[in-house]
């Protein structure tokens, strides 16, 4: 061959290749993306994400578990698979007092454990107790604070006792800014609510517990349970410090949480504060209950698939870590009527490409959210079998707010100002724009405030305001040269698409304002500490998905300064919240949290961004699975259909039934 | 040589070209025309040029006529953030604004692999001159001074050969980050130029041990020349055709290492490019837009490549001995 030919040769051999890669993708006519052939068995394979950390429900806090450990457990409520609102589980019905601080739950009589054993109130109790044990290492244990003296047990703080009398000091005795307390003033038996005045016919005539009435006395003090911490406390303040000479220190015992099994089938759980969204939030997996005999046995060998005993409605059949996980119906499960699926094979995968390709070629059958990558929407996005809905979970950007200049809401606003929220949008093509902290039309009725819009004029504005001039160049762009940019950096855990919206919100500012803001990228762990710890200048990525269906879930995040990795804490926005919890009208209490988010938002410790997406597919064969605000599915309702003309076309139905 | 009667008084030109007059040839110029004979040579010389010049005027050029920096997001017309094919305007119709398509985000390709190129070029150039400037002192000096002084510098040689180089190049990265993209850049001369010096030392020193013993060195030290000079003045110089050589191969194998730290994410940071971080980008939607990977890789490939031949050319010319043909 001539040099010429060999050159022709591979020119051509380039144009193939070229050919072969974009018939791959070219937008075909197809329907759906990919293979439709539903598997022979009644098998349901599903890609979850990363490996499971762990099978034990108190431990894991991503949603990857989640889903897993709603097919292995079952809580107090389960979420309704469409509107993620609760629905009974193990509790048939449940009672509020009449400001829900309080709640009786009634569990049913037929739940049992995978090897027989019936499910009672003290399972709960064990669990609960168990979750919030500082040994346990559970990630979530913060979402049970809300439950009475939970929080300081789970710190290992004690109470202060006098040893002469034996009365404990109060909180309130010392601190100003304690909220009022709900129970202490309360009747003990409160729950008399016309709307909820069914009698507790199996509890009428029996005495009040010691432990609930102790529950209606005012919250007690507690300090750190180190002396190294207590010493600090006490030097804080000197009235306290005073008050507590001589007393003894009884540490908090997990019997102290307000946790109570009134009768094998009836619990009790007592709130620090009132909590109409409590309910909610029992769904998730930090209130799933675990065995308590087999944990005592194996200690943290009992997740083991030869030790394992579940609640829900599917039981562990394999397990081969990083390659799969085989559950199985379980016959034992009270609701085993409507477990359809035979099987669920959980694949644990991360890499986006990948799972698309598996999905395609019919390997699985659905997959998780958020997997479609932003450059294959164009194709996907057209297909019946792509799974698109608003999702309860926002993208923002944390700022630094105890270090200068981002110490000056002048400036904050103005880096808020010069973000074309909408042009991200319309790039990002499934997200919605935001400029408040919850997301937008997923809390139906809540009157969502609205924040500033896009305006690079008043940022600039308000950048020279705050000492910093915008200068205009004479070739269109603007420099700002006055602004420390050393003193700022946006960091962001490396991932693919945290790397664009980086990259994107970096030019916004270069080209609005004239700041290149330097980029850093970290391992996922090293970052969430980072920012905890406020260890970084300027700016960082944040992205928050709802534990439960209230704005709550994300205005708590800003409710103590401590994790929310801003730094910024105002006692009149918790006073608000506190406010806003505090009452019983539905209507009022919502009008009252989005007053606070106003006033959050009018702070800007952080710059919202949008209102994400669930961006997944499934195969049109799979029923009874719902694109739904928080992606987390009961898997007791979902089977394979086999006849076609009863498949999804489409996102299904989204409409409560 | 007969002179032609009839062309004696034709031209005052000729007249003065007459006689025994022959132009002295020297190492350069010969090396140059064996050089210019290497077709493959002369291909990598003319296409390292080309694009040379067209990063380092490319970016200004299309700033001047389509508006696009290499980081400018178009936000004002949300048609165009999208990508682009090559060729392609927002109406699906033939454009010359992207000649090479747009990014993810809507940004210029073209003007990214120009910037890129600067990035990698530069990258390869500085480092190269840092790893020159360490290797050939160190080399020079191993050999000139010798025993047990030589024994040692290249006992260190050794030990830091056996260290994975790329490793060493990513824990320097991550140790001392930088604040700014320039900051890293600056910091990534440095690491990859600390690390590549070892084989230069090494060609340097074996040089300088066959040439210390000359004439011309002996010839300094009787007139007390002092040490320095003669290592720098006398010896480094007649050593320069195989450093250049050398170096001609150094570059390209730096602008791959560069090119495979910025796939990795340590390299050259944002908004600054590179052909690696475009590669890296890239690759992410080779099913969906191809062009954003072909033309990098295809523009760093040809780089790669010419620049190799323009190597090997060179030595051919400046080491005749070493010629194959």
């Amino acid at each position: 061959m001539s040099k010429q030919k060999q050159i022709g040769m591979l020119l051509l051999l380039a144009s193939f290749a070229l050919v072969a890669i974009s018939c791959s993708v070219a937008s075909n006519k197809e329907p759906f993306f990919g293979k439709t052939v539903p598997p022979e068995r009644n098998i349901f394979r599903y890609v979850t994400g990363d490996e499971p950390e762990s099978l034990d429900p108190a431990i894991s806090n991503g949603q990857p578990e989640a889903r897993i450990y709603m097919a292995l457990y079952d809580g107090l409520v389960e979420y309704h698979p469409k509107t993620m609102e609760p629905e009974p589980a193990l509790a048939e019905r449940w009672k509020p007092n009449n400001d829900s601080s309080e709640f009786k739950f009634y569990l049913r009589r037929n739940g049992r454990w995978s090897n027989g054993d019936p499910i009672t109130a003290n399972d709960f109790v064990y669990s609960f107790r168990r979750a919030l044990t500082k040994e346990t290492a559970s990630r979530n244990a913060y979402l049970a604070y809300y439950i009475k003296y939970a929080q300081p047990f789970n710190e290992q703080k004690v109470f202060v006792r006098d040893p002469q009398t034996g009365q404990f000091l109060n909180a309130k005795d010392f601190d100003e800014t304690t909220p009022a307390e709900p129970l202490a003033g309360s009747p003990l038996d409160s729950t008399a609510n016309a709307e909820y005045s069914e009698p507790d016919v199996h509890l009428e005539g029996r005495p009040e517990s010691e432990f609930h009435k102790q529950m209606h006395t005012p919250l007690r003090l507690t300090l750190p349970g180190d002396a190294k911490g207590r010493t600090k406390a006490l030097d804080a303040n000197p009235k306290l410090k005073a008050a507590v000479a001589g007393k003894e220190f009884v540490p908090i015992k997990a019997e102290d949480i307000g946790v109570e099994a009134i009768d094998d089938y009836t619990l009790r759980i007592s709130l620090v504060q009132p909590g109409p969204f409590f309910v909610g939030l029992l769904a998730h997996q930090v209130f799933r209950i675990v065995p308590r005999k087999v944990v005592e046995k194996y200690g943290s060998a009992w997740t083991q698939p030869q030790h394992i005993v579940t609640c829900g409605p599917f039981k562990v059949k394999t397990w081969q870590p990083y390659d799969k996980l085989v559950v199985e119906r379980d016959p034992m499960y009270w609701d085993a009527a409507t477990v359809k699926l035979d099987e669920i094979h959980f694949y644990p995968m991360s890499d986006n490409p990948t799972i698309m390709n598996l999905y395609k070629v019919g390997e699985v059958d659905a997959v998780l959210n958020h997997t479609v990558p932003n450059a294959w929407l164009e194709v996907v996005r057209v297909k019946q079998d792509y799974m698109d809905g608003s999702e309860a979970a926002i993208n923002y950007v944390l700022i630094n707010t105890t270090q200068p200049p981002m110490n000056d809401v002048r400036v904050r606003k103005a880096f808020n100002y010069s973000i074309d929220k909408e042009a991200w949008a319309k790039w990002r093509k499934i997200v919605k724009p935001l400029t408040a902290f919850t997301p937008s039309g997923i809390f139906k009725d809540y009157p969502q405030p609205q924040g500033d819009q896009f305006n690079p004029e008043e940022g600039r504005r308000l950048l020279g305001e705050a000492g910093f001039p915008v200068i205009k160049k004479p070739d269109g762009s603007y420099s700002c040269p006055k602004f420390p940019v050393d003193q700022v950096e946006y960091i962001y855990n490396t991932q693919e698409s945290n790397k664009a919206m980086a990259e994107w919100m970096q030019a916004q500012w270069k080209q609005n304002l004239g700041i290149t803001v330097n980029l850093r990228n970290m391992e996922w762990r090293t970052f969430l500490n980072v920012r905890a710890k406020l260890e970084y200048k300027g700016f960082s990525r944040g992205a928050w998905g709802a534990d439960y269906m209230d704005p709550f879930t994300f205005l708590s995040l800003f409710y103590t300064g401590g994790e929310n990795g801003t730094g910024w804490v105002d006692p009149k926005y918790v006073a608000m919240l506190d406010e806003a919890n505090r009452m019983l009208d539905p209507k009022k209490r919502y009008e009252l949290l989005a007053k606070a988010e106003k006033f959050l938002i009018d702070a800007q410790p952080m710059i919202p961004i949008d209102t994400a997406a669930t961006n997944w597919v499934k195969k049109p064969y799979v029923k009874g699975m719902y694109p739904n605000a928080g992606s987390l599915f009961p898997w007791k309702y979902v089977y394979i259909e086999r006849d076609p003309a009863k498949w999804d076309y489409g996102v299904p139905d989204m409409t409560a039934d | 040589m007969t002179p032609d009667p009839d062309l004696i008084h034709a031209s005052p030109e000729t007249a003065i070209t007459e006689g025994e007059y022959v132009r002295g040839t020297s190492l350069w110029r010969d090396a140059w025309r064996r050089l210019l004979k290497n077709k493959l040579a002369v291909f990598g010389l003319v296409v390292v040029t080309l694009i040379t010049l067209s990063s380092l005027i490319g970016p200004t050029v299309i700033k001047r006529a389509t508006g696009y920096t290499p980081d400018y997001i178009p936000t004002s017309d949300t048609r165009l953030i999208r990508s682009f094919p090559p060729f392609t305007g927002p109406d699906g119709q033939f454009s010359w604004t992207h000649p090479m398509g747009t990014d993810n985000a809507g940004r210029d390709q073209l003007a990214r692999v120009l910037q890129g190129g600067q990035i990698s070029l530069f990258v390869g150039i500085i480092s190269t001159l840092v790893s020159l400037l360490i290797g050939v002192s160190y080399g020079a000096i191993a050999g000139y001074v010798g025993g047990r002084v030589d024994n040692i510098m290249m006992r260190v040689v050794d030990v830091l050969y056996s260290l994975p180089y790329v490793i060493v190049v990513i824990v320097l990265l991550s140790m001392f980050r930088s604040q700014t993209a320039r900051g890293q850049l600056i910091l990534l001369f440095i690491a990859l130029g600390s690390v590549s010096w070892l084989t230069m030392a090494r060609i340097v020193r074996g040089q300088v041990l066959s040439l210390k013993n000359q004439e011309f060195v002996m010839a300094a030290k009787a007139t007390g020349v002092s040490t320095p000079r003669i290592i720098f003045r006398h010896l480094v110089p007649n050593t320069l055709g195989p450093v250049i050589v050398y170096a001609t191969l150094t570059v390209p194998q730096i602008m791959l290492t560069e090119a495979f730290l910025s796939f990795l994410g340590f390299g050259v940071q944002a908004p600054l490019a590179s052909w690696g971080s475009l590669a890296s980008d890239g690759i992410q939607n080779i099913a969906i837009f191809p062009w954003q990977l072909i033309f990098p890789g295809v523009t760093m490939a040809l780089t790669l490549f010419s620049l190799n031949f323009l190597g090997d050319g060179l030595r051919d010319a400046l080491d005749p001995q070493m010629r194959t043909t």
